[in-house]
């Protein structure tokens, strides 16, 4: 891995999300407890998190969604038209990454499942339906055709939660543990002594209730406004006073005693009164919360001479300003369920990070992130 | 878990910002047994603290260790800690600021015109300003709190709201008085989506999934009648009961429902199947609280009985509403098509909120409560669609 990250064949993009909704990424089963419908949560801290797979699905859709709405009026939907062209023709200002030449033969059925896997990679060409095996998103993503299969060149990594948002009696403040700051590289600070104990900016105001949870103040945490630079979600931007940190032990609980529970029934039409055994419960990531996890993106260019098949490929820059020119969908169209009524909702930032400056950072540091390079082993 | 018990010294003096007023309201000193009031400092000291605590609990005999709601002055509440104005505003709050900006809600319009810009073509948003006629209350979940009907705050940053999903469901209400032409029904289904138990046994019997007839027949009725409101008559339950066949279920739904299929197409169209709707709804967050009492009258003594306490937003109350619509679904059809039909969505949309002014949202609207103005009435498009009479295109 080492070998290949100083060839500079894969760049890491480390990525931060604010939730601007509370986002549900149901289960899908039911679990024994006071909520009907449950989360996805980390198996072992039992943390709710953002799956990677959710990320890359919504991610494909929306990167075709950019790429189909570019197509100039008469090529959007007549596939055939498009055949003799050259890709600058097709295309509505365009920016570099649309003029991929396999772009030629992008639909938006090359996201969401593949509806034709038994087809050959040529007879995908021209079809109405299932991937093309050609465009950016193909590649970049991932297909299986007849003749010929093709891992994806971006690898999605879940989204872990940060900075957690809890109402106390001084307003909102986000939690986050001494851990987690340093895994987004800010290693001076360290956890309470005391398992029972938090830190805030200030540091001396006695007590302060985390929900249900009253805890004393031990003292200051060393976060300044230079640290937290990067979290500038356009307007909203989070202080170092609203940051308190809290014993790792703690995390989980005050993380799921503060999940957004929302009971809710559904309302009958005519009579305008909730329906009989229609009420149900669920959970969700409130509101607020800061999460981050990254993307990396292989370069595969050497195997382009190996099997000729699959040329052309797309470039890490160009994938990379894929995800980029697609992210804002995540604003409106958002990730998980229930996504019109005010649920999924989400602001990203990508951070660009050159593997060899990446390496060179952990290497001056010494910190413990054995366990964040193992996760990006792959 | 002792130690963790958050039992609250809170002066109510300085009750200041929303966030202090709140946690006073949901974790005040409950003087729940003797050996709690004398482990706080001293009596005095209680007494100045929760001037609620009125009586001499320790040498009363008769103190129930109960307390409850009943024996709260709220009144008290009301005046000392609402404010002599009865009205709480708190503008200024850094909660209110913050779930503004998570959110996503626009304070004008020209940054929400610069993100339409980035959307697929016939994309638009709606953003107005509006202002409360009469109180709006929506119950929260929140079961620890100082009166029994607190008012629906979002729940990390317990600012009061209206849900996007409050706004989803009030305006699909108000659409369904507008449902008499088909061309509105298709309208309804693009906009705010389709996926009942209904449109799916339709949708798997049309594509030969399933060969269930009578749960197909009760479905559509369902459909007609539960999901769209419309009226039915004899003639067609009757017409419904008879049918054999996939076409008859076309031409019902061509003859009664549906412009696409009357216009002579064999095919379900993309209305009538599963889909998500196109419109996007964002919360509304409010800078102002009071109290409202209902006070139920006994019918033959034509007295109150017991008053019923509910935290309001006060009329007069300013919210911003902002919804987006993306034709995700549109990317493969004839741009004069889709262009029709978003024109279609839009002048629908605002005749509904229209409609919805007078119904009003949340809770109680049957005592006239939720009722709004709409003020400054915004549109922004990126393309050449016609903006509906009445309301502003954003640029201008």
């Amino acid at each position: 891995m080492s070998q290949q990250q100083n060839n500079q064949l894969v760049k890491e993009i480390k990525i931060f999300a604010l939730t601007q909704d509370p986002i549900y990424i149901g289960t899908g089963g039911y679990t024994i407890g006071r909520v009907d419908n449950t989360i996805v949560r980390d198996p072992i801290t039992n943390v709710p998190k953002i799956p990677g797979s959710s990320l890359a699905g919504t991610w494909r859709y929306y990167v075709a969604l950019e790429l189909q709405s570019h197509f100039k009026d008469e090529f959007r939907v007549n596939l055939k038209s498009r055949i003799k062209k050259n890709i600058d023709e097709l295309l509505n200002s365009p920016k570099d990454w649309m003029k991929f030449e396999g772009n030629k033969f992008a639909k938006i059925k090359c996201a969401g499942q593949d509806d034709l896997p038994n087809k050959t990679l040529d007879e995908s060409k021209s079809e109405e339906s299932g991937h093309c095996g050609y465009c950016i998103v193909c590649k970049g993503f991932g297909f299986s055709k007849k003749d010929l299969s093709w891992q994806g060149q971006i690898y999605f990594i879940d989204l872990n939660i940060l900075f957690f948002p809890v109402f106390t009696m001084k307003g909102t403040k986000w939690i986050t543990t001494a851990s987690k700051l340093k895994e987004i590289g800010l290693n001076s600070i360290s956890s309470p002594a005391d398992e029972n104990k938090i830190k805030t900016n200030n540091g001396n105001e006695g007590h302060l209730n985390l929900g249900w949870l009253y805890l004393e103040i031990e003292g200051t945490h060393s976060i300044r406004n230079e640290n937290l630079a990067c979290f500038n979600f356009g307007n909203f931007q989070l202080n170092p006073e609203d940051i308190v940190i809290v014993p790792e032990s703690l995390f989980s609980h005050i993380v799921n005693s503060n999940l957004e529970v929302r009971t809710s029934v559904s309302i009958d039409p005519i009579t305008g009164a909730a329906k009989e055994g229609a009420l149900f419960t669920s959970e969700a990531i409130p509101r607020g919360t800061i999460l981050y996890g990254c993307i990396r993106i292989f370069d595969k260019l050497a195997i382009k001479g190996i099997d000729c098949k699959i040329a052309p490929l797309p470039s890490i820059n160009h994938l990379e300003q894929a995800l980029n020119d697609s992210k804002h969908f995540y604003e409106t169209l958002g990730i998980g369920g229930m996504t019109t009524r005010g649920f999924g909702r989400l602001k990203i930032i990508l951070l660009g990070i050159n593997s060899t400056e990446k390496r060179e950072n952990e290497g001056n540091t010494k910190s413990s992130t054995n366990h964040t390079g193992g996760d990006k082993s792959e | 878990m002792a130690k963790f018990e958050a039992l609250l010294k809170i002066n109510p003096q300085k009750v200041e910002n929303l966030s202090e007023y709140i946690t006073y309201c949901k974790y005040y000193f409950k003087p729940k047994s003797k050996s709690k009031v004398e482990s706080y400092e001293n009596i005095e000291k209680l007494k100045q603290d929760f001037p609620i605590v009125h009586r001499n609990i320790l040498s009363d005999s008769k103190y129930k260790k109960n307390d409850t709601l009943k024996d709260f002055p709220l009144n008290w509440l009301k005046y000392e800690i609402i404010g002599n104005s009865k009205i709480k505003t708190f503008e200024n709050d850094s909660n209110l600021k913050n779930s503004k900006q998570i959110s996503g809600i626009y304070g004008n319009t020209n940054d929400l015109q610069a993100y339409i810009n980035n959307l697929p073509k016939y994309s638009f948003a709606i953003w107005f300003k509006f202002k409360l006629k009469t109180p709006y209350f929506s119950k929260d979940d929140d079961e620890f709190y100082i009166i029994q009907n607190p008012i629906l705050k979002e729940a990390n940053f317990k600012v009061p709201m209206v849900r996007g999903s409050s706004w989803k469901g009030a305006l699909a209400h108000a659409f369904r008085e507008l449902l008499g032409e088909k061309e509105k029904i298709e309208s309804f289904l693009r906009i705010f989506g389709a996926g009942s138990e209904s449109i799916k046994a339709l949708e798997s019997y049309l594509f030969d999934k399933s060969k269930d007839l009578k749960k197909t027949q009760e479905h559509l009725l369902e459909f007609i009648l539960f999901e769209l409101g419309l009226k039915v008559d004899k003639v067609l339950i009757e017409k419904i009961k008879k049918i054999k066949n996939k076409e008859e279920v076309l031409n019902i739904l061509g003859s009664k429902l549906s412009q696409k299929l009357s216009e002579n197409k064999k095919h379900l169209p993309l209305e009538f199947q599963t889909h998500k709707g196109r419109a996007i709804f964002y919360p509304t967050y409010f800078d102002r609280l009071t109290f409202e009492i209902i006070n139920p009258h006994d019918r033959r003594k034509r007295a109150g009985t017991n008053p019923i306490h509910y935290e309001v937003v006060p009329k007069g109350t300013e919210g911003i509403f902002q919804s987006i619509y993306i034709p995700f679904d549109g990317i493969l059809k004839d741009n004069n098509e889709l262009k029709n039909e978003v024109n279609k969505d839009l002048n629908n949309l605002c005749e509904a909120f229209e409609i919805l002014t007078e119904i009003g949202i949340g809770a109680k609207t049957k005592l006239g409560w939720g009722r709004f103005k709409i003020e400054d009435k915004k549109v922004c498009v990126n393309s050449d669609l016609e903006i509906p009479e009445r309301w502003t295109k954003c640029q201008d």
